[in-house]
């Protein structure tokens, strides 16, 4: 009997020391002798401590090896964004003035709507825009994230972002504004592009994008951004850009770490079916993907 | 690329209270080398916080432990661990023969040199249930095992040492 025990559960010692097996029934395992060897040894275990740990001072060390360390620009830009919008409703609040408008997409959301000048504007997922609530002499709005813009002709129109700011008369055009990526495309007329001191012009069908100071600027024919009939492309952009999207549309997460983001992708994505859409990203790129509850963990093929 | 919960300087702060001791003594009951052992639970703090982006909060802990056995590896191979034994209190009702406070002391001798010398897997399963009173569920999910295999270990932990001991 008792060897049939030992087969069957054979950490026996391991239960009794976690209290799982009594002192009468691990007798039923061991000698007698055995027994009181290991009662020993349990309570001679006892007296052993571990060595002296002062948390706080290496805490101290942690936090300032921290310190030295800047926080990454996407991190900065968002507390400067929040500062600004904050420091924004409590001067309007002050000063007794009208609220600005703002609207704000979720995951996976498109909002159109028009401004108080009549111009159009549709807001891609996960994005912001702010803008007051009387334009007088120039007209002006803050943007993160994506929107595509039909102005009305008139006095300039000029898109502020943390990438820099887009100035046109009256046109048709797309800016996207991510952390260290900006893109604008130009659908009719002109636009006026400022970005650290440089200033680019685009005419109709030129596109100008910046990705950590890398410029590209190419032409295309479509008459409207493809996210706005429901898919996301992209021309040699950064993967990590095209993730970034794919978290957008679908409201998930993407883990990434495995991977090289910085890779180029050009290709597009649908924004109905997840699995299409991961499929058409990551195929191509030769990752694997796998998904579990709202994430998706990518690997090399 | 994910949620950035973890860059939150007081969701930090609390992965770091609850989570420094156990990294420190795991790695030492592993290694046995006290001032690498700080070092390193330093290094993989800050690595924690450059990754805080990237890093979900609920594998903020194992990935502490996978960078931290990953530095460790890095430094050097392991050294001798000695483990420091409180005295036994002085019973009043029961008087001590000297005879028997020198076995008592032989004894808590031996022990601590059979723990310093258990294989490393075992020993430092072995000791974080033993000393850091952790369950055997609590260290499955810090090494990444599985409770059997927890068990496993602490199984043949506890016949090595009794073999080592001898009679008592």
């Amino acid at each position: 009997m008792k060897q049939s025990d030992h087969k069957t559960n054979e950490t026996y010692l391991a239960k009794w020391l976690a209290g799982e097996i009594t002192d009468k029934e691990i007798q039923t395992y061991i000698s007698e002798k055995d027994f009181l060897a290991y009662t020993k040894i349990k309570e001679g275990l006892e007296y052993f401590v571990a060595p002296e740990f002062d948390v706080n001072k290496t805490k101290k060390n942690i936090t300032s090896k921290i310190q030295q360390k800047p926080k990454k620009v996407f991190q900065l830009n968002w507390y400067a964004a929040a500062a600004a919008v904050i420091l924004l409703l409590t001067s309007a609040y002050f000063f007794n003035a009208s609220l600005p408008t703002h609207i704000q997409t979720n995951f996976g959301e498109q909002k159109t709507f028009v401004l108080n000048d009549g111009s159009e504007a549709v807001l891609n997922a996960k994005s912001y825009i702010q803008y007051p609530k009387k334009w007088n002499d120039k007209r002006e709005l803050d943007l993160h994230g994506e929107a595509f813009f039909k102005v009305k002709k008139g006095k300039s129109f000029t898109v502020n972002t943390n990438n820099g700011a887009v100035t046109v008369l009256g046109t048709q055009f797309d800016v996207n504004s991510q952390p260290d990526f900006f893109l604008v495309k130009c659908y009719e007329g002109k636009v006026r592009v400022i970005q650290n001191r440089d200033t680019i012009y685009l005419s109709k069908g030129k596109a100008y994008q910046n990705y950590n100071l890398n410029i590209d600027l190419w032409d295309f024919t479509s008459d409207q951004p493809n996210w706005v009939k429901g898919e996301s492309d992209f021309k040699s952009v950064p993967l990590e850009v095209v993730l970034n999207e794919l978290e957008n549309q679908y409201e998930i997460k993407i883990k990434s770490d495995k991977i090289d983001t910085s890779q180029l992708f050009t290709g597009s994505f649908g924004h109905k079916n997840l699995n299409i859409a991961l499929k058409s990203v990551f195929y191509p790129m030769g990752i694997n993907f796998k998904i579990e509850n709202k994430k998706v963990f990518l690997s090399k093929k | 690329m994910t949620s950035d919960e973890v860059c939150e300087p007081e969701v930090f702060d609390n992965i770091y209270v609850t989570n420094a001791n156990n990294l420190r003594n795991f790695l030492y009951y592993k290694y046995g080398d006290l001032k690498a052992a700080e070092d390193v639970v330093q290094e993989s703090f800050i690595k924690l916080w450059v990754n805080c982006t990237k890093v979900a909060i609920e594998k903020a802990k194992s990935f502490l432990f996978t960078v931290a056995n990953n530095l460790f590896i890095d430094i050097k191979r392991h050294e001798k661990i000695v483990l420091t034994y409180k005295k036994r209190g002085n019973s009043s009702v029961n008087k001590e023969t000297p005879e028997f406070i020198m076995q008592e002391k032989e004894f808590m001798d031996k022990l601590q040199i059979t723990i310093g010398s258990l294989p490393d897997k075992q020993r430092e399963v072995f000791l974080l249930n033993r000393i850091d009173k952790k369950t055997y569920k609590e260290i499955a999910e810090m090494l990444d095992l599985s409770v059997k295999a927890v068990e496993k270990r602490m199984q043949k932990a506890l016949i090595i040492v009794r073999k080592k001991i001898g009679n008592i």
